[in-house]
């Protein structure tokens, strides 16, 4: 099916709230995620769209996981 | 047959010239450490295990009258603490209009205003210093830095989304109209290899690169003035996430300036102690002295009395800290801020 490439912000900060369990901060780092793991799980919901913003957004995630959350 | 001498002299012989070419594996070894150590003493926190003043605060700013403006992501808000911690005003919008906050980052502030990022709008808010929304601010590339002037302009480090855009410090006045766009790096092979957290020197802006072992000072025009690196490591690795390229470590977390024009560089991944060491550089770009934080942070910020605020209790808490240095022969000590 193909999913319209308008601009759906809200369409990717849901995939990314259940890619990341929400119930802990963000989800990155915390239980069994990483910041990779997420941002693959992003990734795949992104690849269904037809928008370079979506990937813009895993992408923003992942590094800010990296910076906030991974001290390593 | 060939002698054993000849074979262990040729094997030798091979070995000196090929060791050098054979670069040792990265790894997290502290560098150019020769500098001063500084101290840090505490003079104020904000935010606790114990209370529910802060619960993931990710970008701070402090206005001219001390006030404190907090953007906090996990409570959707932006909160303005006084001197004493008391909470004045908080604007809390969680939801996905045009005035409600997803994912807030860092914030910034002019004489009259506050801005915002969100991570999941391709825009800058406005609020007043009421954090009463005022308008946005069109930007479509993520903002990896918001900075502002003394005289208000917006200064943000804008994150190409497409290979082959080049990065860019966009410099626009209060309503977003382009003063100028300063280009820098030119990472081919990687689009976020570029990104970078940037302070506005003097008449210059001084980068440290999140993913490359770089610090860099360019004037207005994007011309180098100076280069450092102040490791000995390579860039961040990167690998491949679904066949996107991504870096594996941040270099550099965070740049800020004091009144001195002293760079305070904040070490990620290759530091001694990551996301807790601090690099102090002089305004040429020498190492003066380092600094160990005692608390892992994301983000470094100096206020106009030179005090240090970084995070403490994984974003649950501020830190106000009095920088102390060692005393330099035959210099007068710098006079102490007042708190």
């Amino acid at each position: 099916m193909k999913i319209k490439s308008s601009f759906k912000p809200i369409v990717l900060v849901l995939a990314f709230a259940l890619c990341l369990h929400i119930a802990a901060p963000f989800g990155f780092g915390a239980e069994t995620r990483t910041c990779e793991q997420a941002l693959d799980r992003c990734l795949l919901v992104a690849s269904f769209m037809a928008n370079p913003f979506y990937y813009a957004f895993c992408l923003e995630g992942y590094v800010f996981c990296k910076k906030y959350i991974q001290i390593y | 047959m060939m002698p054993s001498k000849a074979i262990t002299f040729l094997c030798f012989g091979f070995w000196a010239v090929l060791a050098p070419l054979v670069r040792p594996a990265a790894s997290a070894t502290p560098l150019k450490q020769s500098a001063a150590k500084a101290g840090v003493e505490e003079v104020w926190s904000l935010g606790s295990l114990e209370d529910n003043k802060l619960l993931m605060w990710v970008g701070l700013a402090v206005d001219d009258d001390g006030s404190l403006y907090v953007s906090d992501a996990l409570d959707y808000s932006l909160k303005v603490f006084d001197l004493k911690g008391r909470l004045l005003r908080t604007g809390r919008r969680a939801g996905t209009g045009s005035e409600e906050f997803q994912a807030l980052r860092e914030l910034a502030l002019s004489r009259e205003l506050v801005f915002a990022i969100d991570q999941y709008r391709p825009n800058i808010l406005v609020f007043n210093k009421q954090l009463q929304y005022q308008y946005a601010i069109s930007q479509p590339r993520p903002i990896s830095c918001l900075r502002t002037l003394p005289d208000g302009t917006l200064a943000a480090a804008c994150v190409p989304i497409k290979k082959g855009e080049r990065p860019v410090i966009w410099l626009a006045d209060s309503r977003g109209r382009t003063l100028q766009e300063i280009r820098y790096g030119a990472d081919a092979a990687h689009p976020a290899g570029d990104r970078a957290s940037f302070v506005l020197s003097g008449p210059d802006l001084v980068l440290a690169y999140n993913f490359k072992n770089k610090v860099e000072r360019l004037d207005r025009t994007g011309r180098v003035i100076w280069s450092k690196r102040l490791f000995n490591f390579p860039d961040a690795r990167f690998k491949s996430v679904m066949g996107t390229q991504l870096p594996t470590q941040y270099i550099y977390k965070d740049i800020a300036v004091d009144r001195t024009g002293r760079l305070y560089v904040l070490g990620g991944g290759p530091a001694e102690h990551p996301s807790r060491d601090v690099y102090v550089l002089s305004p040429g770009g020498e190492m003066v002295a380092t600094i160990v934080l005692p608390d892992s942070t994301h983000f470094l910020y100096i206020d106009a009395q030179d005090f240090l605020y970084s995070r403490a209790n994984d974003g649950l808490t501020i830190k106000k800290f009095k920088v102390l240095f060692p005393a330099e022969p035959g210099r007068k000590p710098l006079k102490r801020p007042r708190p």
